[in-house]
């Protein structure tokens, strides 16, 4: 009888601390991959916009180079119109829209009409403005370049994350209640199981230490071994968001790693306070 | 030692149970690891991303074979030569194979496509005439065309210029990659009057190899 108590109070526990281990890292999802506010804070730290005001820099004067369009005529657009503030606040748009809107595409309507007019000036100083086509040669001219800068701004598999972010969000309520029930209940039966409230605690102890190294363990290898850097991403831009998102998505688990740790202490205090009590 | 070995027991245990839980999917992310990771950061390898120069001057070899496995064939990026047309002015402009937009700003590039001089078949190389090929459209038939590489000199003579529209591409299909008496090459670049618009027009040259050594890639 007692090795069978002994026996299903410790599976209880150690489903104690998986449960525990999943319910953190729910939390953990649920501020960092789940939240708009962290992909947001995620593209300031990185040098997204920077690398990809770079990237279209050069896509645009070598796509002005097959246009008559001279490097002078971007320097200036990109000093003064295209800048990386420009760029930043389309990309949070379209961020934001990743949690919200699957079907959202970035629009170009200022990108566009920037570059009509900005072109058209041009064309007059180079001496083109007179002729007939340059209104439709402009045009052209600018819708392509904004399908580029579309291009360049997507979030590859965009709109799979979108519906995957979308899908998940709506399990998650269930997801929470399932697995604090499953804490709680458990947490009571190891609690009552034992008149030497000592043996109890021992076992709620460990199961806390343990869900502690399980959630610690594995992102902290990937954290400071820099395995995410090693990822093959061929754009700049794209490897510097996805290296730094992953990278603060680890340091959040790694600190909230710190509530089984908090816990266990807590009851640490309370067994060797017993304990003390007891002898 | 309770609070040790337990705690550790079930690390193990639970650590276990995710993998076996987690397996269905893990199975395939293994199975395209060695794609999805090299082996060291992308900052480390940056610099060997942005393209070697494998040209390293002229090599004076004009004739001969030369065994495939003896050329390391280069990656996007990498410059494998330089053209040179002495008619129209162009000289030692960098040869780049891959030709996307961000290549087409370092020099002359080859489509991926088609093959390198020597290989047998047709050479396509464009560049844009705002840059590197503005005095392209003034070459002439029998014009020379001087191709050194990083394993041979190559010399070819113009024998057509055309204007093309790249969307007809049989119009030019054939004179890259149809079957010839010797090897082929197509410069090309874009055919833009004095305004500024988008073109589907490239100007051709196609020129037939005179000399070079031809590259043996059964050895």
């Amino acid at each position: 009888m007692k090795v069978f108590r002994t026996i299903v109070i410790t599976v209880l526990a150690f489903i104690l601390s998986i449960s525990f281990t999943l319910l953190t890292l729910l939390c953990v999802a649920e501020n960092t991959l789940l939240a708009p506010s962290f992909a947001l804070k995620t593209l300031e730290k990185s040098n997204y916009c920077t690398d990809i005001h770079d990237d279209l820099y050069t896509e645009f004067v070598s796509y002005g180079y097959a246009c008559n369009i001279g490097e002078d005529y971007f320097d200036d657009f990109f000093e003064n119109s295209l800048t990386e503030d420009f760029i930043y606040h389309d990309v949070e748009k379209h961020l934001v829209n990743l949690y919200s809107n699957p079907e959202s595409e970035i629009n170009t309507d200022n990108l566009s009409q920037a570059i009509k007019t900005t072109l058209k000036q041009y064309a007059v100083s180079r001496g083109y403005g007179s002729q007939t086509s340059i209104d439709e040669d402009v045009d052209k001219i600018s819708e392509e370049l904004s399908d580029i800068y579309k291009g360049y701004l997507s979030l590859p598999a965009a709109s799979t994350i979108s519906a995957m972010l979308t899908r998940i969000k709506s399990y998650v309520p269930y997801a929470f209640a399932g697995l604090i029930a499953l804490v709680v209940v458990s947490f009571i039966l190891i609690l009552v199981s034992y008149k030497t409230k000592k043996i109890s605690l021992m076992y709620l102890i460990s199961s806390f230490i343990a869900s502690f190294l399980m959630i610690l363990a594995f992102p902290m290898y990937l954290r400071f071994s820099n395995f995410i850097g090693k990822i093959n991403i061929m754009g700049k831009a794209v490897y510097s968001l996805v290296v730094t998102y992953t990278n603060s998505f680890l340091e959040s688990v790694l600190i909230y790693s710190a509530i089984p740790l908090v816990i266990s202490l807590f009851l640490l205090i309370i067994y060797f306070a017993k304990a003390k009590k007891e002898s | 030692m309770g609070f040790l070995i337990l705690p550790l027991v079930f690390f193990i245990a639970g650590y276990l149970t995710f993998y076996f839980v987690l397996s269905p999917v893990l199975e395939p992310v293994k199975s395209i690891y060695a794609i999805a990771f090299s082996e060291s950061s992308a900052d480390e390898s940056a610099e060997s991303s942005q393209g070697k120069d494998l040209f390293s001057g002229k090599l004076g070899v004009y004739d001969g074979t030369i065994k495939a496995s003896e050329i390391h064939f280069p990656y996007v990026g990498d410059k494998w030569g330089e053209i040179t047309i002495e008619s129209v002015g162009i000289k030692d402009l960098p040869l780049i194979y891959g030709d996307s937009r961000k290549l087409l700003l370092k020099g002359a590039c080859i489509s991926e496509r088609s093959r390198l001089p020597g290989f047998g078949g047709g050479t396509l190389i464009g560049a844009h005439k705002y840059s590197f090929f503005h005095e392209l459209e003034y070459v002439n038939v029998d014009d020379e065309v001087v191709i050194e590489t990083y394993y041979g000199t190559y010399i070819y003579k113009v024998y057509k210029t055309e204007i093309i529209d790249v969307d007809n591409t049989t119009d030019y299909w054939d004179e890259v990659y149809g079957e010839h008496e010797t090897e082929t090459l197509a410069l090309y670049s874009c055919y833009v009057s004095d305004t500024i618009r988008t073109t589907n027009y490239r100007f051709f040259a196609f020129c037939e190899l005179i000399s070079g050594p031809q590259v043996d890639e059964y050895s």
